[in-house]
């Protein structure tokens, strides 16, 4: 792999801007223009500067939306989502969470654990984000003691996880660079390695269940007297004359042609964008899924289902509370149906992290619940810490059609 | 190297395919360029083995580089395209604007009311562009299918959240969505795939001997016949490239000897300038001129 994305997540003084920044400075990745419009008259480089780009967000000096960044070291090439460190933005932290390999969470040294911090580590354990890199940062000023981040060790390591997880704590100064990307002599007790250093080697565990190859038809094209189907191909390879099944509608069929990059081939391989063709004529849309026919000798590999009724994690986005009983769109990936919140079981206590029994008071943004979902039509779903694929899913209001949650299956 | 550039080029395939199945009707918005170049040739890969779902169109601003109309008609004819050209000047006449005062007179501002004249005229639900997010800090928060009102205004503060690569391309009826497949993609990625996928480009891409005219601090621009100067400006044959390609009035050229896709690379990782930050001189009026511009219908 060499392309990683990952989130920073961090509380508003943390220096999560300086920590960005610093990265993208010390690994070359500023040009000179840039640098000097961030440069104050007395020549001090603001690195914060850097990851704040709209014009409200400096008059108010905060970040209020996502932002993504590029940097590119010998070894890998990297995205930054930068994610906003207030409360209210939580539903930008699970945005940002749902792009990342990994997660990068600062903690003021001069603080300590907060609760946000708490709540970042929540959201990047219920995201299932493999790997989490704590940062502890202004080791500057607390003059690089380690009781300082002794003490925060022994707190994270009692915190709980959901899902398993990767974790590195680091002693960090954003503002000076110790450790960032340059190993520091300011810390001589910390013998581990620098953010930049496990960023470039950190290998990513395939934690996911083991699926027949599939994939979602994106789009179907009429030429030349021939159906093409359109998608991408997930967990596995196709072949030409390879039994596939066709969900929703479990019917079998043969594959014809196949087609990557414009190209027909013979076979094609995980993670590829690729066209096909079938045997038979059986009905195939926008939507559906196409899956290898797995042998009844291999029962060990999971069973693809369908639902129509589902329990969730879900995440609410919109100013405007869920209504329980009203239709909304669910759009999972390509596919687009109705979908009502048959009941709400649990809500997510932001303070104790906790979900606690719902007591029907309305459910507001940024808020974090369980629920009992019905669907219009069956769904090909899968819990999302085996396949993210199937088991995440967005809301749409079908009459602003603004997105207004999304969700994570949890049907075990 | 390799390794990045396919997960890249799969996930822009994967949303030019997602802006197929949700629109009705789409266009790619082309102006010649290496970003649209790379975005045309990824939508004839989505697509393939049949023909791409959208139309090309050009926004033509009548202050071209010659060489890029050139380029485009024969890109048209090469894969079948369905083109459709509008003219900024229809739009001057039409709503009476006129172009910045001044030795470069540019109309690069005005290019929105043909935009989103266009979009009516021919029922576009959605444009495919090839911005990036590194090219620009407005940019950096823009989202992959990133929504229009009926006035063609970009609101960062309402942005749908995007989430995983699900996109909520749903909207009423005058408003668009704007689609950016290369969101992802650095000015260098693009380079190596362009090496690396032989994608043809506009000659001024490579170094060619040119007459300039002095626009500023160590910035040139390539000599057109509408622009005001006085005797006094300094005109120059000089050996340059063009690093981006927009309006010959807000294009600078790039003084260079690069011939070939390997020495702009090395050229491109050795410079310490950014790529808008080079060349153009729309970015330059103030600190927000992109946001502000992208606010009010810009691409």
């Amino acid at each position: 792999m060499e392309l990683i994305k990952f989130i920073t997540a961090g509380n508003v003084d943390d220096g999560k801007s300086t920590l960005i920044g610093r990265l993208l400075y010390d690994s070359n990745a500023i040009s000179n223009d840039i640098l000097e419009s961030i440069q104050q008259s007395n020549g001090i480089i603001h690195l914060a500067h850097l990851t704040d780009g709209l014009k409200a967000e400096r008059e108010q000096g905060i970040t209020i939306d996502v932002a993504y960044k590029y940097f590119s070291t010998d070894k890998r090439k990297f995205i930054i989502a930068d994610c906003p460190g207030h409360k209210e933005y939580t539903r930008n932290m699970i945005t940002g969470a749902s792009h990342a390999d990994l997660a990068i969470i600062l903690i003021d040294a001069t603080i300590g654990i907060t609760e946000q911090t708490k709540r970042h580590t929540f959201i990047s354990d219920l995201m299932n984000i493999p790997f989490i890199i704590f940062c502890v940062n202004k080791m500057d000023a607390v003059g690089y003691a380690e009781s300082v981040y002794r003490k925060i060790v022994e707190q994270i390591n009692t915190f709980q996880f959901i899902n398993k997880h990767q974790i590195e704590i680091i002693p960090v100064s954003a503002l000076n660079g110790d450790n960032v990307v340059h190993r520091s002599n300011n810390i001589p007790w910390y013998n581990g390695p620098t953010l930049l250093h496990l960023l470039e080697t950190y290998q990513p565990i395939e934690n996911t269940a083991k699926l027949p190859a599939f994939l979602q038809v994106q789009y179907v094209s009429f030429q030349n007297q021939e159906r093409y189907f359109f998608g991408t191909l997930l967990n596995g390879n196709f072949e030409v004359n390879q039994e596939i099944i066709i969900y929703p509608t479990l019917q079998k069929n043969k594959i014809k042609d196949l087609y990557v990059l414009g190209k027909a081939t013979t076979r094609a391989s995980q993670n590829q964008a690729i066209a096909l063709t079938l045997q038979d004529d059986n009905e195939v849309q926008r939507g559906y899924y196409l899956a290898a026919a797995t042998t009844a000798t291999d029962e060990t590999k999971f069973q693809f289902k369908l639902y129509n009724q589902f329990s969730a994690i879900c995440f609410w986005f919109d100013t405007t509370p869920l209504i329980p009983s009203k239709r909304y769109f669910l759009q999972h990936h390509s596919l687009r149906t109705f979908v009502k919140c048959q009941s709400i079981t649990e809500v997510l206590d932001l303070d104790v992290l906790k979900f606690i029994e719902y007591n029907h008071s309305p459910i507001e943004i940024n808020t974090i619940f369980k629920a009992q979902l019905i669907s219009a039509q069956p769904l090909l779903l899968a819990d999302y810490t085996q396949c993210a694929t199937l088991g995440s899913f967005i809301i749409i209001d079908e009459t602003t059609h603004k997105t207004v949650g999304a969700g994570i299956v949890v049907n075990e | 190297m390799q390794d990045y550039l396919n997960q890249l080029e799969n996930e822009s395939i994967y949303i030019l395919r997602e802006a197929a199945g949700q629109f009705r009707k789409a266009a790619i918005l082309f102006s010649g360029g290496k970003d649209s170049a790379t975005l045309l040739h990824l939508a004839i890969k989505a697509f393939s083995p049949t023909k791409i779902p959208f139309i090309v169109l050009h926004i033509d601003t009548g202050q071209n580089f010659p060489e890029v109309i050139q380029y485009r008609d024969e890109l048209v004819k090469k894969y079948q395209l369905h083109l459709e050209v509008r003219f900024v000047e229809d739009s001057m006449k039409k709503y009476h604007l006129s172009e910045t005062s001044g030795k470069f007179p540019s109309r690069n501002a005005l290019q929105s009311y043909t935009l989103l004249d266009a979009i009516q005229e021919l029922e576009l639900d959605a444009c495919i562009g090839g911005a990036r997010r590194d090219e620009e800090k407005a940019r950096s928060k823009e989202r992959i299918f990133s929504f229009r009102d009926s006035f063609g205004q970009w609101d960062p503060k309402q942005q749908r959240p995007e989430l995983w690569n699900i996109y909520n391309g749903l909207i009423h009826k005058g408003e668009n969505i704007r689609v950016f497949p290369i969101s992802n993609w650095t000015e260098l990625d693009v380079w190596y795939y362009i090496k690396k996928e032989n994608i043809p480009l506009p000659s001024i891409y490579f170094s060619h001997k040119r007459k300039c005219v002095k626009a500023g601090n160590n910035q040139w621009l390539a000599y057109a016949d509408f622009f005001k100067l006085s005797p006094d400006d300094v005109i120059e044959e000089k050996f340059v490239r063009f690093r981006t390609v927009g309006d010959i009035s807000c294009t600078a050229a790039v003084e260079s000897v690069a011939t070939d896709i390997d020495t702009i690379i090395e050229e491109i990782k050795t410079s310490k300038i950014s790529e808008r930050g080079a060349t153009r001189l729309d970015d330059k009026i103030s600190e927000t001129g992109m946001e502000d511009r992208k606010r009010q219908g810009y691409f």
